[in-house]
């Protein structure tokens, strides 16, 4: 189950300082498509109007062609910071997606714990998100986004505040989830790297404007980091940000 | 842990030797600890005390005096205090008139709460919902701005009412602020049952604390004196346990009293 994201002329801000102008841009049911762009480029304000927290005030806003008009399930959000509930542990946590839509007490505890040993936190379900590191958190706000089965992930920068290695592995778990729920991703990040790994296309976001969308030539199994194509993209993109 | 408990039996116990010291010895250095009762005569008294069925109808009325007004503060007053917080209509309507109204010493309303309630009681039951309500609201309405938007986004994403984000995230990231506001009500209110009670009250631990002190009895005075003391301790300790618990997920603190 997957959405197709469609944004027409999309604004967003006041007519004199606008955050997003005149943006297009479509997002396949189950592609990925990561964002990269300088910051203040209107990358979050993006996501967030995708979210349906942030109004257009300009053009529309087209989930499976209808307007979105606000948040809905079916459109997870997944946070840099700490987007987790301090209070709830991590399996409470996973469960409120679930409890929000009305699923009995009872009929939470599997999904919920069967998402969190998915991320790889066996052992941790019980914890709070303060007992918790923050590579490991971010696992949780994955398996909370993911665990309703939303038809597309909204991701906002999730593996920025990670060290190397952890971001290396969320990555990977990210493509693995994926690989196997298909749902439409769209990835905000400000590594050219991990759009690349990540992405079936990456847009590039500056002054509120779509200012590039590349297709990413390769199979995503193989090592992105040597085949020439990848290169010689990683070195447009790079350039296309400076 | 035991260490700490003992110096803290310690210090009680040396606030009361330094009295009966101070007093039996008729100290008198400019100010006068003659006049004062000892702290042996004050504990037969409260010995005495006991004994009588006056004095447990008013510890039970003046702890009902508090807990209904105390009680009354803390609902309307997380209520206020979400509301104000939350809608800018609700802060426009209902702010102004609060404002004016908090600066004014609870204990200053006994002429209006005579005149407002047919009953000594209600009256004095008003007195201590006023002193609390404040704290309690004003602390909510912090607390409540304060509340990361992040977490309030988050439950919005997963399809979250406005009921859900209310009960689900604001009041319970906004407990440790209210909690705090509810141990500042608690002190202020007990400070206010027992001015109320003395000035216009039947019944209860300041009626008869100020009583003892009208027919010169003054073992009496400090009898009710220690009495308030002590149920004072006692219901800011229910109040901060009730709030521990309650936030139990907040990290521990360091130094905490445990």
């Amino acid at each position: 189950m997957s959405l197709r994201l469609t944004a027409r002329g999309l604004s967003l801000g006041h007519t004199g300082h606008p955050v997003l102008a005149d943006l297009d841009l479509e997002v396949a049911p189950g592609e990925v498509l990561t964002v990269v762009g300088a910051s203040g480029g209107g990358k979050s304000t993006l996501l967030r109007a995708l979210a349906g927290l942030l109004p257009p005030t300009g053009g529309e806003l087209l989930a499976d062609g209808v307007p979105v008009r606000g948040p809905s399930a079916e459109r997870a959000l997944v946070f840099q910071e700490d987007g987790l509930l301090p209070w709830r542990t991590a399996r409470r946590n996973v469960e409120l997606p679930l409890a929000i839509t009305g699923v009995p007490r009872r009929q939470r505890r599997a999904p919920a714990a069967d998402w969190l040993d998915r991320v790889g936190l066996e052992g941790h379900h019980d914890r709070l998100p303060r007992q918790l590191s923050g590579g490991q958190r971010q696992r949780v706000q994955l398996a909370r986004a993911l665990a309703n089965s939303p038809k597309a992930v909204l991701m906002d920068e999730p593996f920025g505040a990670l060290d190397p290695q952890n971001r290396h592995a969320m990555q990977q778990l990210l493509l693995t989830v994926w690989e196997k729920e298909r749902c439409t991703v769209v990835f905000v990040t400000h590594d050219v790297d991990e759009a690349l790994l990540l992405g079936d296309r990456v847009a590039v976001l500056g002054g509120g404007r779509l200012t590039a969308l590349h297709e990413v030539p390769r199979a995503r199994e193989s090592a992105a980091r040597t085949d020439p194509t990848v290169l010689a993209l990683r070195a447009r993109l790079l350039s296309e940000l400076s | 842990m035991t260490r700490r408990r003992l110096i803290r039996l310690l210090s009680l116990l040396g606030f009361v030797a330094l009295w009966q010291l101070l007093t039996a010895q008729h100290v008198r250095l400019w100010v006068r600890f003659d006049h004062l009762p000892t702290a042996v005569q004050v504990w037969q008294a409260f010995g005495l005390r006991l004994g009588t069925a006056e004095y447990w109808q008013d510890l039970t009325d003046s702890l009902l005096r508090i807990g209904t007004g105390f009680l009354l503060a803390a609902l309307l007053g997380v209520a206020t205090g979400v509301l104000t917080a939350r809608s800018r209509w609700a802060a426009d309507l209902i702010g102004p008139v609060l404002e004016v109204i908090r600066p004014i010493p609870a204990i200053a309303l006994v002429p209006v709460a005579i005149m407002l309630f047919p009953e000594n009681e209600q009256g004095i039951v008003f007195i201590t919902f006023a002193a609390a309500f404040f704290p309690v609201a004003v602390a909510t309405r912090h607390a409540v701005r304060a509340v990361p938007p992040l977490w309030e986004e988050a439950v919005r994403t997963m399809g979250g009412s406005r009921l859900r984000v209310l009960s689900g995230v604001v009041l319970p990231a906004a407990l440790p602020g209210v909690v705090g506001g509810l141990s500042v009500g608690i002190g202020v209110s007990w400070i206010c049952v027992i001015s109320a009670e003395m000035v216009s009250g039947q019944f209860g631990v300041g009626y008869r604390t100020w009583q003892a002190y009208t027919v010169l009895d003054y073992p009496g005075v400090f009898v009710g004196m220690a009495t308030i003391g002590l149920l004072g301790r006692l219901t800011s300790g229910a109040v901060e346990l009730l709030g521990r618990r309650l936030t139990g997920w907040l990290p521990p603190q360091l130094g905490s009293a445990r």
